[in-house]
């Protein structure tokens, strides 16, 4: 009996405390209720602890692998054809997506994002352009007509870590990358990410269906965004006009630059980082015509495994930090 | 002494050479023919529906946009019907693969014909090819074809659409005879995913990850197996079971019933299939699980669909996030 008043005490408190906080909470979606992925009477959490990267990705793929009623369809990172699960490569949707606080859906347009940042070891702070709006949803996911608007986000990202040691590659090497953390462009760097959210299927049928988890021209014409600079933001090179501009958010962690584009580098070689089928990420180069002939033509542009002959690493474009 | 002996053997050794560098070279191109006539093996980039055919498993490629049929016994890939857009549902009729387009809702019509000509008395050997012959299959989209499943000696052709919520049976020729499971009806269904049938019963089986089920103060655990007949008329149901873990639901997708009445349902979230015996007449009891989470063989990471071959006493269950099919034994499977 007293136990049974002291969690009533308990509750009413927890629940008057609750209504006392100015409400920053949106009604969450039904799906995304605390019980979903908590363990809250009879939540389904307890089926799956969310102890890894490949928990959560089940727990968001078991709706969102295809279109579910309202719920979107999306393309997650893909690993290589070993098909391993995602801990290799170590992003996954929470990593941008914040699901607690339903709206934005975006992590940086949680107000508290920053402390999350933080929590995940990641720094870098606000970088959302000046006047961006808060609880841009549409633009995250590509909502909206894509002909008008730029599916546009700047995003943190983390460095890479592969053997989740703490130590970022680009100090303990531990795929043996000839890194060097003075190059700009020769490791992964935490911070900001230029993304272009764009449109994930090849047809007009599909351009209002935007993911994403795919790749950049949002028009499809195969040109650079013409609106990329009303966020005062400018790419300074989209490689060639020839090939759809490889930049979306594959880039986050697959570019070469904090600008995070791949382009043509003084080789005349179009550049970026890939993985190949067999081995650790690793860099390539491949020529624009091999990227774009070697693809299905549906699969054009996207990022993608590419098998590559040669192991070698390409010697690096050498523009030093400032 | 020096130069005639190497006038006299400098020929020999030449063409000693070359006969050695012909033979490598013969070699280095065979190996390269062989190696260019052997196709890639084909390979899933992400397998979501199942379904029998008299061909092998069709299995249906969401990532790959097409339609693998698989050697049952190898699984290894022996034709491809290539789809033009998202296949999200799969299933075989009279000779015929009839798919659902998630992009679209359209349900495409695919058949293999081609033509062979008579040489001499000889029958000339005929290339087959797939060839869509329905673009549209039941007129208007069937928005968000989740699952598709056949009666073939009863003609009728079942789908269940996720946005719709609902039930639709057409004929062969894509006439609606009727909807199951809308508004209103006496077991509306919230968000259906998976379906399949029990031929010799009439029954319909339609697992359903939202509906809701249970009753009282807290949230429970959504989800069910709902049972009609051909007609419609609800039978009986397979809840969520929210007082233990063990058949509680995290996502119900695909699932399949065998001859015993058995039903056998995947759970995409718990990268399960749970099985459960047929007790009393639609009446069913969880009776045991098996699957493991893992991207190892036997192992199943976001599966979406179970076949059930009784014939070689084998389950098929897609494992989308991993790519692969993996196949259980019956008899190991089963308490």
């Amino acid at each position: 009996m007293m136990n049974f008043l002291r969690i009533t005490v308990l509750a009413l408190t927890v629940l008057f405390a609750g209504m006392m906080i100015p409400g920053q909470a949106e009604a969450l979606l039904a799906k995304h209720e605390c019980s979903f992925c908590h363990t809250l009477h009879g939540g389904t959490s307890s089926l799956v602890p969310l102890n890894s990267p490949t928990n959560i990705e089940v727990l968001c793929m078991s709706c969102h692998l295809t279109a579910n009623g309202t719920t979107d369809a999306v393309q997650p990172h893909r690993t290589d054809d070993s098909r391993e699960p995602y801990p290799r490569h170590y992003i996954t949707c929470i990593d941008c997506h914040e699901v607690h606080d339903n709206m934005p859906n975006w992590r940086l347009n949680d107000p508290n994002h920053a402390s999350h940042d933080d929590a995940l070891g990641r720094t870098g702070g606000d970088v959302r352009p000046s006047g961006w709006p808060v609880g841009v949803n549409d633009k995250m996911v590509g909502r909206g007509d894509p002909d008008n608007e730029t599916p546009y986000a700047i995003i943190i990202t983390r460095e890479a870590d592969y053997n989740k040691d703490g130590i970022p590659d680009r100090v303990s090497e531990p795929q043996g990358f000839n890194c060097d953390p003075l190059l700009i462009n020769d490791c992964y760097v935490t911070g900001k990410r230029h993304v272009i959210f764009e449109n994930s299927d090849p047809d007009a049928a599909g351009k209002d269906k935007s993911s994403i988890h795919a790749w950049a021209d949002n028009n499809e014409d195969r040109m650079q965004p013409s609106d990329a600079s009303a966020w005062g933001e400018t790419i300074p090179d989209w490689g060639d006009n020839d090939a759809a501009p490889h930049d979306a958010i594959c880039h986050l962690c697959h570019s070469q630059t904090d600008k995070n584009y791949c382009g043509l580098d003084g080789d005349g070689n179009y550049d970026c980082t890939v993985h190949n089928d067999t081995g650790p990420a690793q860099r390539v180069t491949r020529t624009t015509s091999a990227l774009t002939t070697t693809a299905p033509a549906k699969w054009a542009g996207r990022c993608q495994t590419v098998t590559c002959a040669s192991t070698r690493l390409v010697p690096r474009p050498t523009h030093r930090r400032k | 002494m020096i130069r005639r002996r190497n006038i006299t053997r400098s020929p020999r050794r030449a063409v000693q050479g070359a006969i050695v560098i012909g033979v490598a070279m013969f070699l280095a191109l065979a190996g390269s023919l062989a190696q260019a006539q052997a196709s890639p093996e084909p390979t899933m980039a992400g397998p979501v529906r199942l379904s029998e055919s008299p061909m092998g498993i069709l299995v249906g490629d969401y990532v790959g946009y097409r339609v693998l049929i698989l050697n049952p016994g190898t699984l290894a890939v022996e034709d491809i019907v290539p789809i033009t857009s998202k296949p999200l549902s799969v299933a075989w009729m009279n000779g015929r693969v009839y798919v659902g387009d998630e992009k679209t809702g359209l349900i495409e019509v695919y058949e293999k014909s081609g033509k062979g000509k008579e040489n001499a008395g000889k029958p000339k050997k005929k290339v087959l090819k797939w060839k869509q012959v329905s673009a549209n299959l039941t007129g208007s989209p069937i928005p968000q074809p989740s699952d598709i499943a056949v009666d073939e000696s009863a003609g009728l052709i079942f789908i269940a659409s996720k946005l719709d919520k609902t039930v639709s049976v057409f004929d062969q020729k894509g006439t609606l005879l009727r909807i199951i499971g809308d508004t209103g009806s006496e077991a509306p269904l919230e968000r259906p995913q998976g379906l399949t049938l029990d031929h010799a019963g009439q029954r319909i089986f339609v697992s359903d990850d939202s509906v809701n089920m249970c009753s009282g103060w807290f949230s429970c655990a959504l989800g069910a197996v709902v049972v009609y007949d051909y007609d419609g008329n609800l039978l009986g149901a397979i809840p969520s079971d929210d007082q233990t873990d063990a058949f509680k639901f995290g996502r119900a997708q695909g699932l399949a019933v065998d001859h015993a009445g058995r039903v056998y349902l995947v759970d995409s979230f718990r990268s399960e299939v749970l099985v459960f015996e047929e007790t009393e007449t639609n009446s069913w009891t969880g009776i045991g699980r098996f699957g493991t989470k893992g991207a190892g063989v036997k192992q199943l990471l976001l599966p979406m669909d179970v076949m059930v071959d009784e014939k070689n006493s084998k389950i098929y269950v897609t494992s989308t996030m991993t790519a692969r099919v993996e196949v259980f034994m019956m008899a190991e499977m089963l308490p």
